[in-house]
């Protein structure tokens, strides 16, 4: 009895929870205006709170993202779906009857929830258009009762009718002839046909009327209801001639003009907002004449006059359906802004359609989209979809189970090998490496005896899952290529985790690539770095990881090196400055301390680097052992820091049992706890990342348990009063992790130093500069390369990585005494002093660290594997790809091994890395298991 | 004074044409509205089952079958085919003044293979290809003209949501000019003859040939057939039922099964044409899913009916189409209900075929085995109380299997 009800109240409590979705601390577009931290609650397909960023529910799923975006459901305010008939005038086609609610919605994917079906486009009256939506057809989507709308079709497309067969059925004695020919044929034709058809609909019961054939008085009862307002009426008019005669058919059936195309609807925009019109903007426009070059510039700003003369307006793509976010995103200019921009696909489409999506409001229908980036960038998708509150889309999930991997051997990419040793990967970092790991329970295990684990591999240059759309000769096209981008752009903004070759790069083993930009510019561009098969919500792990330096087909001369020095130095003096400024702003605080009311959201700076500064906050995690240790093996505990000089006091709470207090310290990154446990020593040892810690326990020296804890932020009003508090005993200082918004008011203080102004360009040199990123520098004139490299690393003592295969026989010593790293693809063989000279070989016996790279990531195993042919050593081999790329990327926190902490990417071989029959059985990355589709 | 010889052969003759009753004794029993029994008795009189049980009484006259190991049970009844014609479909889209009676050919060998088989109850209805098809019958096998195979003159008039040069929005916009035209008609008429006794009695007013049938069927003295491809022809057929207040019957194909659940609760005959599994490859994993219609109807509550595959092999047969069922996920009494008295109701003969109970038309077939063994012939089948079939006297057979199978 009691197992029922308690059954009973676990499912309604699911089912509760599965109403609910909560977006938690999103920057939110509503239709109108763009909002900050804001959360967005969702239970039973509608918008039920939206709140400030802490909003909580209990039992939602959440979704929090960092640097969210959330936008109402893209409208698309004209799509063809049903082709067209040989009838001229067939206004009894109902468009929306072509679409099957049951099918799968592809348009989904980008983001585009309701849609307006239209007929074809070259007929004069093709038909009627309605809204769709395109939920399930189970949460309420598919065709809504509504007002039906005639379209009319004024270009020329329209007037060159077939002639019709129609024999009368069954044959009278009075046959008519069968062939029919129609109308129109020309412009004039057009409105004087539907002149006549308003005419004869004005007078339904007549005589003329009922004489009429069966489709002919159809298409009068339809008109007819146009005329009392029961239906509307659209035009599809591009050139001004049809633009004006739009209006003036539509005064005359007594409704406002709707114009769907509006190549050139912005030359009347004045006429068109006096007749209160609205217009369907289809980009990229195709006009039928000519483009005048005066009009050239001013067409392109067609959004914003149209907009600013006060018609409202929709944005809809011509073809190309799928990029409707794109095509807006390139209407935006100075006259028409971010907020008009997304109004024209969402609210505005929405009120123009007459249906009440394209708004995020209390009470409204909840069709959301979630990006992770701004939604108007280059070529995003969102990564979650909402419509009519279920999400059909999901492109978010964590990995939330642990994963366990038990093998033969490990190779965790430091020299060493682990025989029959454990990978346990928690929350998509590695939380143990070793033998005797205690695995939690839950967790998916993967047993591989023979098998070898390596850690995932690194391209170190190629363009998998670029996803470039732009547009050319009037049409969209989709590229899966770059061309140089400048410093201003990151390739990270075209990557698409959801395209093919990024999965086929993950079945392949590349869990981590660099992304290049294309070359041909002494500065190309900078490099990205991206994950392969995690998830897309943190598919890119770094925007600016390097920067490509493309010197190919350059000859030598001094200008050449020098225009590379100065931007270099460009760059460091603009970096000076800020430190100045720094020192600066210091000075002049120290001389007039500011007041404790005007920091209000200061927080409390320390030294320390920030994580050790906020250990103070509230950490809540879990704990999982064997049974032996724990009568649960699992345990949900609070854990607290308290300073004690230079080290900490801990203090573990859990339910139910006496709560444990021990001290704690740092150890490098580590944090390692110790106390007494039941009369036994407890050590706690774990990275500490910056909202998570997690490791292994031991007891009395024997692994005893793995632990995984999460800060918990504070509530802001909470942090307030405590820096009110702190502030008032003068321990308050300036801000050092204040968020943008609040330096402003800092600023404001009189005569305190303003910060130099920001330039994008100039901001992607910083990691170089420090230090931190490398320059991939490709040059095939030796002359330059040589003066390039010297440069770089004797003026600037920046990484670099060298990329020409085909010098390095000549260049190996310098390389090797600049401390260059070597960048390689599948180089063919050189031919040296009568032998066969292979660069990945030399350059690894030379001591070079040196990286692999494929544009098809799918075939970098191969690079190695090929080189491993040529002679070199398996253990070079691998860590070509995976420890050497990491260290020149300076990713060796996170990358190219199997440590504590670091992400948790692995491969796992059917046998020894690169032996010509071993497989690769699975791959992880990021705690995520990577689907293998059978090779064909 | 005839010679006696004469007379008591005038006698036998006599007796044997007014031999109106049939006892079938000592079968295993089917009768499908209840539980089977074994060694039981079937009797016919003047076309009706009069009474199914154990030892019943023979009056004098009646012909006695015994039918110790065999099977008995009531004919199948193919509730919706397009076959028995010369063509099934016209060119042009909209025909409701056509009937099947015109183009049903009744020395077709599908009618001698029905007879065969056991299909004594076929309706024969146009085909799929044009938007409004005509008007079909309901038929038995036998019978030299097709006024003496006719069952049923008019049994409905045949919808397709089947669009055929695919633009679905431009068929429906026929399909709904045709019934609007025909509705306007209507009132155009009552408007016209206001204060007669009955406007539309077909005699008192010539109605239009060609909107006559279209005129009845508003007026649901006939059923719509709608026949189905996809889900959503599903819910547009649903969305005419309640605009036009038809009588609906549902013909499904079987990409239709994602609507499945929205016929919960309606009521409506459903008659599942086409495959009875849906193959569906899962673009992610590359895995085959594979869906049984029969068992997600059963899911949804609906009790549906089953019809043959022209041309198909084993599909042909009902008894074939039957053990599909089961394969399917539908019980023994479940599978032989769909291919006997749901075909019935589906066709509007429920109460008259397809069950052995007092008051049903004699419609009997005798099999030399379970019907869903596979292995089952038709030894006797019994039309009205005639013996129409007897398998020991089928010439066909005999060329085939030679004398004294």
């Amino acid at each position: 009895m009691k197992a029922t009800t308690l059954a009973l109240l676990s499912l309604t409590w699911v089912l509760a929870a599965q109403d609910a979705t909560l977006f938690r601390d999103v920057t939110l577009f509503d239709g109108e205006a763009f909002s900050f931290h804001r959360s967005v609650l969702v239970r039973d397909g509608k918008v039920v709170t939206i709140g400030d960023a802490n909003l909580q529910a209990a039992g939602a799923k959440t979704y929090a993202v960092d640097g969210g975006f959330l936008i109402p459901g893209l409208v698309l305010a004209d799509a063809v779906r049903a082709g067209a008939t040989e009838r001229s005038v067939f206004p009894g086609l109902f468009a929306p009857d072509a679409h099957d609610a049951f099918a799968p919605q592809a348009l989904l994917d980008a983001g585009i929830t309701t849609l307006w079906a239209s007929p074809g486009r070259n007929r004069f009256v093709p038909g009627s258009g309605g809204v769709i939506s395109l939920a399930p057809a189970d949460v309420g989507g598919g065709v809504a009762a509504q007002r039906p709308v005639v379209h009319v079709v004024l270009s020329p497309a329209a007037f060159n009718p077939p002639q019709v067969y129609v024999p009368a059925v069954p044959p009278g004695p009075d046959e008519r002839p069968a062939i029919k020919r129609q109308l129109p044929r020309t412009r004039a034709g057009a409105a004087m046909a539907f002149r006549e058809l308003l005419a004869l609909a004005r007078e339904p019961e007549s005589e003329t009327v009922r004489a009429l054939d069966e489709d002919d008085r159809d298409s009068v009862a339809i008109f007819a209801e146009v005329l009392n307002g029961k239906r509307g009426l659209r035009f599809r008019a591009d050139r001004v001639e049809e633009v004006a005669l739009a209006i003036e058919l539509s005064k005359e059936a007594g409704q406002a003009p709707v114009i769907e195309g509006g190549a050139e609807a912005w030359k009347l925009a004045k006429e068109l907002a006096a007749a209160g019109a609205a217009v369907i903007l289809e980009q990229p426009s195709l006009s039928a004449a000519k483009p005048r070059l005066g009009d050239l510039d001013v067409a392109a700003d067609a959004a914003g006059l149209l907009s600013a003369a006060g018609v409202r307006l929709a944005i809809a793509p011509l073809n190309a359906e799928a990029e409707l976010l794109w095509i807006a995103s390139r209407q935006e200019h100075a006259a028409f802004g971010r907020e008009r921009v997304l109004r024209a696909i969402t609210l505005g489409a929405a009120e123009l359609l007459g249906c009440a999506q394209g708004r995020v409001q209390e009470g409204a229908t909840a069709d959301l989209l979630l990006f992770d980036r701004d939604p108007l960038a280059a070529g995003t998708r969102p990564i979650v979809v909402m419509a009519h509150g279920r999400v059909v889309r999901d492109r978010f999930e964590k990995a939330d189970a642990p994963v366990a991997v038990r093998a033969g051997r490990v190779l965790p990419g430091d020299g060493t090998v682990i025989v029959d040793g454990t990978v346990l990967i928690v929350n998509g970092k590695v939380a143990g490496v070793g033998r005797g790991i205690t695995i939690p329970p839950g967790a998916r295990i993967i047993d591989v005896p023979e098998g070898v684990i390596v850690p995932g591999f690194i391209n170190a240059g190629t363009q998998t899952g670029v996803r470039n759309v732009r547009e050319a000769e009037g049409e969209v096209v989709t590229d899966a290529s770059l061309g140089a981008l400048g410093l201003e752009q990151s390739p990270a903004q075209f990557f698409d985790a959801e395209q093919d070759d990024v999965a086929a790069a993950a079945a392949s083993g590349v869990t981590t690539a660099v992304l290049l930009p294309g070359g041909g510019r002494n500065v190309s561009g900078p490099l990205a770095l991206v994950k392969c098969g995690s998830a897309a919500a943190d598919a890119v792990s770094v925007k600016v990881a390097g920067v490509f330096c493309d010197f190919t087909g350059r000859r030598h001369s001094e200008s050449e090196v020098d225009g590379l020095r100065k931007i270099l130095e460009g760059a460091k003096k603009y970096f000076d400055g800020f430190e100045k400024w720094k020192k600066d702003v210091e000075a002049f605080d120290e001389k007039n301390p500011p007041k404790p009311a005007e920091i209000a959201h200061a927080v409390t700076r320390s030294t320390a680097p920030p994580e050790r500064a906020r250990l103070g906050d509230l950490w809540r995690g879990e704990v999982w052992s064997g049974r032996d240790v724990l009568a649960d093996g699992h345990l949900r505990c609070i854990v607290r820091f308290s300073a004690d000089k230079d080290a900490y006091k801990v203090k573990v709470e859990a339910a139910g049992r006496d709560p444990f207090e021990g001290t704690a310290h740092f150890e490098g990154d580590e944090l390692v706890a110790e106390g007494q446990v039941a009369g036994k020593k407890l050590i706690a040892r774990g990275l500490l990342q910056r909202d998570e810690w997690a490791g292994q326990a031991t007891l009395d020296g024997k692994a005893a348990a793995t632990f995984l804890l999460k800060r918990q932020r504070e509530v802001p009003a909470a942090a307030a009063e405590k820096v009110a508090a702190a502030a008032s005993d003068g321990a308050a200082s300036k801000n050092g992790t204040a968020k943008p918004a609040e330096a402003p008011k800092q600023d404001e203080a009189k005569g305190r130093p303003k910060p130099p102004a920001k330039n994008e360009a100039l901001e992607s040199w910083k990691a170089v500069l420090d230090g931190e990123a490398p320059i991939y520098l490709s040059a095939d004139n030796e002359r330059l390369a040589r003066a390039l490299l010297r440069m770089l690393r004797n003026e600037f003592d920046v990484r670099v990585a060298f990329m020409e295969g085909r010098l390095l026989p000549e260049m190996l010593p310098l390389i090797k005494e600049l401390g260059v790293a070597f960048v390689s693809n599948a180089a063919p063989l050189l031919r040296r002093e009568g032998r066969d000279w292979s660069p990945i070989l030399e350059a690894a016996r030379a001591g070079v660290p040196v990286m692999l790279l494929h544009a098809d990531s799918a075939r970098l195993v191969d690079v190695a594997s090929l080189a491993v042919q040529q002679g070199l050593n398996g253990d070079d081999a691998l860590r070509m790809l995976t420890r050497w790329p990491a260290l020149v990327l300076n990713q060796q926190q996170k990358l190219g091994a199997i440590a504590m902490g670091r992400d948790g990417d692995l491969v796992i071989l059917s046998g020894e890395p690169f032996a010509p029959a071993t497989r690769i059985l699975h791959v992880v990355s990021k705690g995520r298991m990577v689907a293998m589709k059978e090779k064909e | 004074m005839l010679p006696k010889s004469l007379i008591v052969s005038l006698l036998f003759v006599a007796a044997s044409v007014q031999a109106q009753s049939v006892l079938l004794r000592g079968g295993h029993v089917i009768p499908v509205s209840g539980a089977e029994v074994d060694d039981a008795d079937v009797l016919i009189r003047d076309g009706r089952i009069v009474a199914v049980g154990k030892d019943l009484a023979a009056d004098g006259e009646a012909l006695v079958l015994d039918v110790h190991g065999r099977v008995v049970m009531p004919a199948f009844v193919i509730p919706h085919t397009s076959e028995g014609m010369d063509r099934s479909n016209e060119v042009v889209p909209v025909t409701p003044f056509l009937s099947i009676l015109d183009s049903m050919d009744p020395s077709r060998p599908f009618f001698e293979d029905c007879l065969r088989d056991g299909n004594y109850t076929i309706a024969v209805m146009p085909g799929e290809m044009t938007i409004i098809g005509g008007t079909g019958a309901i038929v038995k096998p036998r019978g030299l003209t097709v006024e003496d195979m006719l069952i049923e003159r008019n049994a409905g008039m045949k919808l397709s949501l089947m669009p055929g040069n695919g633009n679905r929005a431009a068929h429906l916009a026929k399909l709904r000019a045709a019934l609007d035209d025909a509705k306007r008609y209507m009132e155009d008429q009552q408007a016209k003859h206001a204060g007669a006794s009955d406007v539309f009695d077909m005699d008192a007013f010539q109605m239009e040939q060609r909107r006559r049938e279209l005129v009845r069927m508003l007026r649901a003295e006939i059923p719509a057939w709608i026949a189905c491809a996809t889900a959503a022809d599903v819910d547009q057929a649903l969305k005419l039922e309640a605009d036009y207040k038809l009588d609906v019957r549902l013909v499904l194909g079987n990409d239709t099964w994602r609507a499945f659940p929205r016929l919960k609760g309606r009521k409506l005959p459903v008659i599942l044409a086409g495959d009875f599994q849906a193959r569906e490859e899962d673009p992610e994993t590359g895995k085959e899913v594979v869906r049984n219609l029969p068992q997600l109807l059963k899911a949804a509550g609906v009790s549906f009916a089953v019809t043959t595959a022209p041309g198909a092999l084993a599909r042909r047969y009902m008894w074939y189409q039957a053990a599909s069922l089961v394969r399917c996920g539908l019980t023994r009494e479940e599978a032989l209900l769909a291919v006997t008295k749901n075909g019935a109701q589906a066709a509007g003969l429920g109460g008259k075929k397809g069950a052995l109970e007092a008051g049903y038309d004699g419609d009997v077939l005798v099999l030399t085995e379970d019907p869903l063994s596979g292995k089952a012939w038709v030894d006797t089948g019994i039309i009205g109380g005639k013996v129409v079939y007897e398998r020991s006297k089928d010439p066909r057979l005999s060329e085939i299997f030679g004398r004294g199978r």
